[in-house]
């Protein structure tokens, strides 16, 4: 049958034709999309070719410059008008390799290139602009952490979350006052992230943290994000600060996260503050008060301790078991140990000097 | 006249059969969308979000994996080798050793010297008796928790017990996790503290090569039938599970990579040992108990974290493997029938429940019976060329089209297979599939349907061949 003639018989019937019609058309979709996986592997090898050559005559001279035995003027030389952006993203992988002086100078060869970053901090994309925040805070900290510090107002939380860890990375104690105030955009993050990423910028931080988590004005989520970065700092000021909360907050996460700090930093003139949680309601307050009795307590809390190592929370117990050993109390644990309970093989394991 | 009515049933079978095959295939379809635009953020947020640095970072969450293993004596020593080499900063591993009836036990504690130990369990769900916990000498955070036979829920729920961290990894004893596998599944619990669990991609191992536990190599298996196998896990993955996460109604994370919140799990009882489908059932319960509690949550996929797996590559074990995953599913959606089509539910009542049910439930009786329609029809004389080509382009034209979109995406997205003769290959497996395999397939999830009322559980016996590993610099056999 001729092609006309073909033609002819499916023009017949119109159902068929449509269908005839919508089939050629999905047809053309599928094949299309089958042409759109080889293209994009015809591509994506014809880059990574591409940028595997200039990144294999970069990186020799880079060496040399990055050991002072060429200028930068050399590798910029190598840098063709259309090949900025991808020079800057090839340092900022060699930064990670280099570190002190050497990380300095990748700083500077990024330098002329980092003007082309800025347009993408006005994308609508909001993954480009944090990607842009994120280039110029590691390879150009020092000229634009005006830039980034803006960005921690930026609308999209992602950018506003790469523009705190960029600052919290760098270290400087003066913007953490400036993270602090814009911690109710972070709520979504995990707090023990938040806490580690403040206490990434040292123990200048402190001071700051120490007014936040006294501070009531602040949410308690952000108070007990504080209390864990002063923790991660071991942050001995922080303990009467933390003896206050521990007396006015009833705030179950905050309750915890101080003491679990007390845990750390507290003393003996703060067990009050620490006794009157053992018998709290929530199994998570009343592990966290134990084990800051194990690290802080007399031996007046022995008792304490014990009557934990029976609570009906396992978690209660373990961290007994773990502050009875804390403190010293081998005869307790033995007798703990000798005793026909469940958990006696706990006590005996610590008495052996095996991990609870 | 009972002839006419027969054969007008017949026809009006025919047609509805047509429709549904539409339907299926463009809900397919429109999933497949949502994961282009998803996958496309996902992979611009990878640029953002340095994992080096999330590594580095002492917030990251505590996590345990659960390795249940039965009778895996072939894979366990170096699938614990493995996650003893997994980068993630605070971790411990609890190998469940379900009443193995052969060397799974010994073999552990020859190769990691096992000492008896005590750990006290925290959680209190009902398991079968645990006959002893063990730990690792050399590795501190590997413990050995050997139980009575259960089935790999009951093991899990022992594992669970045992936990002492507030997130847990459930995977397959055989898998195979990559290094930053934990880290990369780990991050939507970082950034968004409302996450109760996150799945990750499970891959096939089969054709790779493996190098100290570690997928080094990674290519298309050299028999056709594990091929197949390749092309329907980055459908599921990349256009199914990409696709439901983008419309936040992920029902289903696989039992071989799933990260979960302990605490909740434990609320909701753990996983149900009643089902062959445990864990898509938890999902769901996890997702009703959120709902009804009014919890907010979030139950994500995360398309970068890859832990390998070995696949069927018999007819017999494969049909199997369907025939459970079918029963699972059929279980799981019987079990919360409630939320079918209930606005209480929200989306997932309305738009994922009734999908499954009428979608994915069904689709192997109406596949089956359709061809068997089609071909009675046509025995009969009465299929118009309108028919057979509406019926072929639905049945076929439509699949090889849903299946070059997950190849797409996986070229988009990840590009695992760097050879190039392989995505030829996985071009042509898109084309072939639909002709012989996914009508077997097809036949064995119907024959899941029909055994789902036999109530029958176990693990499923899958004979390992093991990962054809070997140290670094060690030869492979014949080369």
């Amino acid at each position: 049958m001729s092609w006309p003639r073909l033609w002819e018989f499916y023009l017949r019937d119109s159902d068929l034709a449509l269908l005839v019609l919508g089939n050629i058309i999905f047809g053309a979709a599928a094949a299309g999309l089958a042409v759109v996986a080889l293209l994009l592997r015809l591509s994506n090898d014809r880059k990574a070719r591409r940028w595997g050559r200039l990144e294999a005559r970069w990186q020799p001279v880079t060496l040399d410059v990055v050991i002072g035995l060429q200028p930068p003027q050399t590798v910029w030389s190598m840098v063709g008008p259309k090949d900025g952006l991808h020079f800057v993203n090839y340092l900022l992988r060699f930064a990670k390799l280099v570190s002190g002086s050497e990380r300095r100078i990748v700083d500077d060869l990024a330098a002329p290139y980092l003007p082309l970053v800025l347009p993408q901090l006005t994308y609508r994309t909001v993954e480009r602009r944090a990607r842009a925040v994120q280039t110029l805070s590691i390879l150009g900290s020092r000229t634009y952490s005006g830039i980034i510090l803006n960005a921690l107002d930026d609308p999209s939380p992602l950018v506003a979350m790469v523009a705190a860890r960029a600052l919290a990375r760098g270290g400087s104690p003066e913007f953490a006052a400036g993270i602090m105030g814009r911690m109710h955009r972070f709520d979504q993050w995990r707090p023990s992230f938040l806490a580690s990423m403040l206490a990434s910028m040292g123990p200048a931080v402190a001071p700051t943290l120490r007014s936040a988590l006294a501070d009531p004005v602040f949410h308690p989520k952000v108070r007990a994000v504080a209390a864990d970065a002063l923790r991660e700092l071991h942050d001995y000021l922080a303990a009467d600060a933390a003896a206050k909360v521990l007396e006015e907050t009833t705030d179950r996460g905050l309750l915890a996260a101080t003491l679990n700090l007390m845990a750390h930093v507290g003393r003996a003139e703060h067990l009050p503050a620490i006794r009157r949680h053992v018998m709290a309601t929530e199994p998570i307050v009343r592990a966290r008060a134990v084990a800051a009795l194990g690290h802080v307590g007399a031996e007046q809390d022995l008792p304490f301790l014990v009557g934990a190592f029976h609570d009906e929370s396992a978690w209660v117990a373990l961290r007994a078991a773990e502050a009875l050993h804390e403190a010293g109390a081998q005869d307790t644990l033995a007798a703990l140990a000798r005793a026909d309970l469940p958990r006696a093989p706990l006590a005996r394991q610590l008495l052996e000097g095996k991990p609870a | 006249m009972i002839e006419r009515v027969l054969l007008g049933l017949l026809d009006a079978f025919n047609a509805l059969v047509l429709i549904y095959f539409v339907v299926l295939n463009t809900g397919y379809f429109i999933t497949g969308l949502f994961a282009f635009r998803s996958l496309r953020r996902y992979v611009r947020r990878l640029r953002s979000l340095d994992i080096e640095d999330l590594l580095g970072s002492t917030g990251m969450p505590p996590i345990t994996l659960i390795a249940p293993a039965f009778n895996e004596e072939a894979t366990c020593v170096e699938a614990t080798r493995s996650l003893l080499t997994l980068r993630y900063g605070d971790m411990e591993i609890l190998v469940c050793n379900d009443g193995s009836k052969d060397a799974t036990l010994e073999r552990l504690t020859e190769a990691f010297d096992l000492e008896p130990s005590f750990r006290l369990p925290t959680g209190e769900v009902p398991t079968a008796g645990v006959r002893g916990v063990y730990r690792s000498r050399t590795h501190h955070v590997l413990w050995v928790i050997d139980k009575e036979n259960g089935g790999k829920a009951d093991t899990l729920n022992a594992g669970l017990n045992y936990c002492r961290t507030p997130l847990f990894c459930a995977m397959d004893a055989d898998s195979l996790l990559e290094r930053e596998a934990l880290t990369r599944i780990v991050r939507p619990f970082v950034e968004d503290a409302r996450t109760i669990a996150a799945g990750g991609v499970i891959r096939i191992i089969n054709g790779c090569r493996v190098e100290e536990g570690t997928v080094v190599d990674v290519r298309l298996p050299k028999e056709l039938l594990p091929r197949f196998q390749v092309l329907e896990y980055l459908r599921a993955f990349l256009a199914g599970r990409m696709g439901w996460h983008e419309l936040d109604s992920t029902l289903i994370i696989s039992g071989a990579f799933g990260v979960f919140r302990r605490d909740l799990v434990v609320d909701v009882g753990g996983y149900a040992t009643d089902t062959v489908g445990e864990d898509m059932e938890l999902v769901v319960r996890l997702h009703r108990h959120c709902l009804e509690k009014k919890i907010p949550y979030s139950i994500g996929f995360v398309p970068d974290p890859v832990a390998w797996t070995e696949c069927p590559s018999t007819m017999k074990i494969l049909g199997r493997q369907r025939d459970r995953w079918q029963r699972g599913l059929i279980e799981t959606l019987l079990r919360h029938r409630r939320m079918l089509l209930n606005p209480r539910y929200g989306r997932i009542g309305l738009l994922a429940y009734p999908y499954f049910v009428f979608l994915e439930m069904l689709s192997p009786v109406v596949e089956v019976l359709g061809y068997v329609g089609f071909f009675i029809a046509l025995a009969l004389g009465r299929v118009s060329t309108l028919y057979a080509t509406a019926f072929l382009s639905v049945a076929i034209g439509l699949g090889i089209g849903l299946s070059f979109t997950a190849v797409a995406l996986e070229e988009l997205g990840f590009r695992r297979y760097p050879k190039r003769a392989d995505l030829y290959r996985l071009i042509w497996l898109a084309i072939a599939e639909n002709f012989g395999y996914r009508q077997l397939t097809a036949m064995w999830r119907l024959r899941g349907i029909i055994t789902v009322f036999k109530r029958s559980k176990g693990w499923g016996k899958m004979e390992r061949r093991g990962f054809g590993t070997r140290p670094a610099g060690e030869p492979r056999a014949g080369s």
